[in-house]
């Protein structure tokens, strides 16, 4: 019996002794949220800073600084749990190198300036640079740490001030697969469930999704279902690597990267063959259609790519399916037929609930938006969707990529309400920014690929980043950050740490992390978090909504921006709920978000909305139709079909491994926060490589050893993790991305979904050397 | 703003739901419990202990049968090393956070049955000649979420942070009378995990574990704030360092 199983029957024998609390009768819900006063501990509710799930946390305030945090026990997210980096988020406040005064580049040298200066620099520069060039080579690039009011007067200022639609943010990078599948399949975007379906479904199946290390409160409420529900609630995992989340899984199926695709076809080619389609459900509800394929991975300048859709029926469908028998697909994926089948009897049960869950290896994919649909593809055809503890879910891994990019609209196309293309929604936008409507340009300008692409080659001239780090996250890194270096751009970064991106900055702005400043922030199951400033930001680091609303104001557009600062955040705010107006979309207002630690859109006559399209839940319902997936016009959700096509670079003789880039618990993206952070530091200190355990073996490699990873685009020297936390399949590895002192960007391929426009971090090829 | 407070009707459906619990606990060696009302808690989940009552029908509880003896050994023996509030918060960031894993483990664990087999009961360890400190929540099933191995020692950055003041020991509200709480007890329900046992706290370790029903007599203070200012911190510090 080898370790590990010694250790497992050993808690098995002693589970039956010692009850969980020996001491009953407690409610510390009520009875440590005491207004504390005086010299004491303070505590003030807001969102974590940091992932997607949205933890509600306390940050315990003493002497005017944030010592302390705790779950909060009123979240209904967390309830009362948090991860170790939640748990000591405050302690990044504190670096020793925080960004206290501005910056700005002068023969060479970056010299501190009275922020206002900096702002008068940023706001001629960026005046001299429309003047000069136009209005299109000035550009914004943010974020999905973004709080909702630093999008929201981000999009007012972009396009309908300065007319210019080159606003991104890094969300592209994370979220758009996720977007465009959910256009594509429902005409509106984010989730129909919310986090409740975990305590109501009986199958978890993750899709290409680390949960344990990447969602790990979710993942708590996962496993907390299962104990509750021993033999019947089944976690599976779906993987090309054996992580945390496998090892605690009921079932892992590893696959090779990519074939996702097929995978999914064949879980429907199986419940179409078993006749396990919800046809009642199937006949009123959905369409099936087709799209183009061959579609290209987007690696050249000025790529072009339009999808178009036609319907096809059944008949149809059924033949597109035969390509995708279980016998078929397990050579193309490495999973059995025998697991495929299985899988599709959890999907195809009726008598089960199921819900699917995934982030990036779902999103980050050359065919994000396609796997994305064919996810949905199944949910459909078997009806276990929009309803409680059934239904697809994309998970999020940035606090506000859908409170601030998707629902804000900070993307080149979008508006906060609808897109740019559309004349309705361009006047209905003018008229609330109070802008004549001709300043909003009709045409959509750069994605952010092909924003740091004409960056490169001069299109963009002066380009404002703010709470985010390119320099870091681009892929085929080197080009862009040469790009940056050129004459004549001029980069102004927002920031609170000095990061790869402010190290090309002409103007750094100091800014206001989190707390310090006042804000909101929306979840992956569209909630609303509000958060109060809880303490002051260091020396004159400002809030990232008020650079912008100065900076505006320079520009002249005083009257667009007529704030006062006290109440600023609440007026943008308030001034943006108007976009949402209406059953379908409605946010709660901010005097309500105050009181509660988030609320849901769909906010509804004081409620919130938990499931939509369903007529029990949600409002905006047709009465009478049972579900309404009204983001369509005909009301119906479409199950598209879509082939398997091969990632853009695929191991060969030359670079035989794949390699996969990610997370690790402890840090979070970039690493410019938790690395502050003494207790991540110290249990993650840098960046690694996981390398297979038998072709570590054959190669000589040990654990620790360096050895040199190189691709097309880079070369790298990284420490080996033999047997870690996991463990790639032979011929691939695993590298997090954490490391600014390690930045496996500069070997990642810059290939994209053509529909989305969101680059795979999750495939190219390399070669693997000992050092 | 202060954090929302739970309403008092949720209150006082959790402090009965509790109360039963407890009954069943005391009085029963294998209970059912059928919660009462489910509609009544959807969207209040003031912690995972009543978010279980509350969303699940039946929670079957299992005790021991119990003995004489305390479940615990209540001394260690004779020469074992014992914990102390020094080591105790040298683990955490500050009261009140998760410790760090002070030991090598395998890097590729997750769920609680291998953290669980030595931290559940505890037990005496020969390798380290001490006491397992015992978890006061079981039932978390990602223990890896919040508890991280420390492997290296430096920093990335120097940092500014200020360590809050450590919850005040020996308050009484009245001369003579039973000490209060100065610590949350999110989480740490089970005080006789840090408070009982030979790998209790030694500063902390209660003198009568057999009474069990802590409570009773122990209240979280409510007036006195959980810790004190930011002035005397370092004094409380030099104080454990001691
Ligand atoms: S990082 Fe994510 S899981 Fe961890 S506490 Fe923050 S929101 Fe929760």
């Amino acid at each position: 019996m080898d370790r590990r199983k010694f250790m497992k029957n050993a808690a098995l024998a002693s589970a039956c002794s010692a009850a969980a609390a020996m001491v009953p009768g407690v409610t510390f819900g009520s009875v440590q949220e005491v207004g504390v006063s005086g010299s004491g501990l303070e505590w003030h509710k807001a969102p974590c800073r940091f992932c997607g799930v949205g933890c509600g946390v306390l940050v315990g305030v003493s002497g005017g600084k944030a010592v302390a945090v705790k779950g909060d026990p009123s979240s209904s997210v967390s309830r009362g749990l948090g991860c170790v980096k939640g748990l000591h988020s405050v302690q990044m406040l504190y670096a020793k190198d925080r960004y206290k005064q501005a910056y700005v580049k002068r023969d060479g040298k970056m010299v501190p300036v009275p922020i206002s200066e900096a702002l008068d620099i940023v706001a001629e520069k960026m005046q001299a640079t429309i003047d000069k060039h136009g209005k299109d080579s000035v550009a914004l690039y943010g974020s999905g740490q973004w709080t909702i009011p630093d999008g929201y007067v981000a999009s007012k200022f972009m396009k309908g001030c300065i007319g210019s639609n080159n606003l991104e943010a890094n969300a592209r990078l994370c979220m758009a697969s996720a977007v465009t599948g959910f256009l594509t399949t429902f005409g509106a975007d984010e989730p129909m469930g919310c986090y409740d379906d975990i305590e109501q479904t009986e199958t978890f199946v993750l899709w290409g999704n680390n949960m344990a290390e990447m969602h790990p409160v979710l993942f708590s409420r996962c496993l907390e279902q299962r104990r509750r529900n021993p033999g019947r609630v089944k976690i599976i995992d779906l993987a090309t690597r054996t992580t945390r989340t496998s090892r605690a899984a009921d079932d892992s199926f590893i696959f090779r990267p990519q074939t996702d695709l097929a995978i999914a076809n064949a879980i429907c080619h199986e419940i179409v063959k078993n006749d396990q389609v919800n046809w009642g459900f199937f006949n009123k509800h959905v369409n099936i259609m087709e799209g183009k394929t061959d579609i290209g991975y987007g690696l050249e300048d000025n790529f072009k790519f339009k999808d178009e859709t036609a319907k096809i029926d059944m008949e149809a469908y059924k033949a597109f399916l035969s390509d995708y028998t279980p016998e078929k697909v397990e050579k193309i994926s490495g999973v059995s037929a025998n697991d495929i089948r299985k899988l599709a009897a959890l999907y195809g049960d009726p008598n089960r609930k199921v819900v699917s869950y995934w982030c990036m290896g779902m999103n980050q994919h050359s065919r994000g938006t396609w796997i994305n649909n064919l996810v949905y593809n199944i949910h459909l055809l078997v009806g276990k969707i929009s309803l409680p503890g059934n239904g697809p879910f994309s998970l999020t891994g940035q606090p506000s990529a859908c409170g601030t990019v998707r629902e804000v609209g900070t993307l080149t196309h979008k508006l906060p309400h609808g897109v740019v293309m559309n004349p309705k929604h361009r006047a209905f936008a003018a008229k609330i920014w109070g802008v004549p409507v001709e300043r909003i340009p009709a045409k959509p300008t750069h994605h952010t690929m092909a924003m740091f692409r004409a960056l490169d080659r001069g299109d963009i001239r002066f380009i404002w980043t703010q709470v985010t780090n390119p320099m870091q996250t681009m892929p085929k890194l080197k080009r862009y950050f040469e790009g940056s270096m050129k004459e004549d751009r001029f980069i102004v970064v927002s920031d609170a740490f000095p990061t790869p991106t402010t190290a090309v900055a002409d103007v750094i702005l100091p800014a206001a992390c989190w707390i310090e400043r006042e804000g909101l922030y929306g979840n992956s199951e569209r909630r609303t978090q509000q958060f109060d400033q809880i303490v002051q930001p260091p020396g004159e680091a400002m809030c990232d909504t008020w650079q912008i609303i100065e900076v505006a104001r320079r520009m002249g557009f005083t009257k667009e921006f007529p704030y006062p600062q006290e109440t600023y955040i609440r007026d943008v705010y308030e001034e943006y709920r108007l976009h949402h107006v209406g059953m379908k979309h409605a946010m709660a207002p901010y005097d309500e978000l105050r009181k509660y630690p988030g609320l849901q859109w769909p906010f509804v006559n004081g409620k919130e909305t938990k499931w939509r399209y369903n007529e029990k839940y949600d409002p905006a319902v047709k009465k009478g139709s049972g579900f309404e997936f009204y983001g369509k016009k005909d009301g119906k959700a479409v199950i598209l079909a879509r082939p398997y096509e091969p990632a853009a670079e695929e191991p060969d003789a030359e670079y035989p491994f794949w390699l996969c880039t990610g997370r690790v618990v402890e840090h979070w993206h970039t690493g410019s926060m938790t690395r502050r952070i003494p207790v991540l530091n110290k249990a993650m200190p840098e960046g690694y490589v996981e390398i297979n355990t038998e072709d570590a073996r054959r190669m000589g490699i040990v654990d620790g050893r360096e050895v040199r990873l190189t691709s097309r685009r880079g070369t790298i020297v990284l420490k080996a993790k033999v047997n870690g936390r996991g463990n790639p399949p032979s011929l691939s590895v695993f590298v997090p991305f954490f490391d600014e002192n390690k930045l496996i960007n500069e070997l990642t391929l810059d290939a994209y979904c053509p529909i989305s426009k969101q680059p795979d971090y999750k495939k190219c090829a390399v070669k693997v050397e000992r050092v | 703003m202060s954090a929302k407070q739970a309403s008092p009707l949720t209150g006082v459906i959790i402090l009965a739901g509790f109360i039963a619990i407890g009954m069943t606990v005391l009085f029963t060696v294998r209970g059912k419990l059928q919660a009462q009302d489910q509609e009544a808690h959807a969207g209040h989940h003031p912690s995972w202990a009543t978010a279980h009552a509350a969303s699940h029908a039946v929670v079957e509880i299992v005790v021991p049968p119990r003995t004489a003896q305390p479940a615990f050994e209540s001394v260690p023996r004779p020469g074992a090393k014992v914990r102390t509030l020094r080591e105790f918060y040298s683990r955490r960031a500050y009261a009140g956070a998760p410790p760090i894993i002070p030991h090598a483990v395998e890097d590729d664990g997750v769920i609680n049955d291998d953290c669980l087999s030595c931290h559940q009961d505890g037990g005496y360890v020969p390798e380290y000649n001490a006491y397992t400190p015992v978890t006061p929540h079981p039932e978390m099933g990602n223990c890896r979420q919040c508890h991280v191995e420390q492997i290296v020692e430096g920093l990335f950055v120097a940092t500014e942070w200020i360590q809050p003041a450590l919850p005040k020991r020996g308050q009484q509200s009245i001369p003579g009378g039973p000490l209060q709480i100065p610590h949350p007890l999110q989480f740490r329900e089970n005080c006789l995990a840090c408070h009982a046992g030979p790998q209790a706290v030694v500063e902390i370790r209660s003198s009568h574990p057999e009474r069990e029903n802590c409570l009773q007599c122990h209240v979280v203070d409510q007036n006195v704030p959980p810790f004190k200012s930011l002035i005397d911190t370092r004094m409380e510090l030099a104080d454990v360092e001691k």
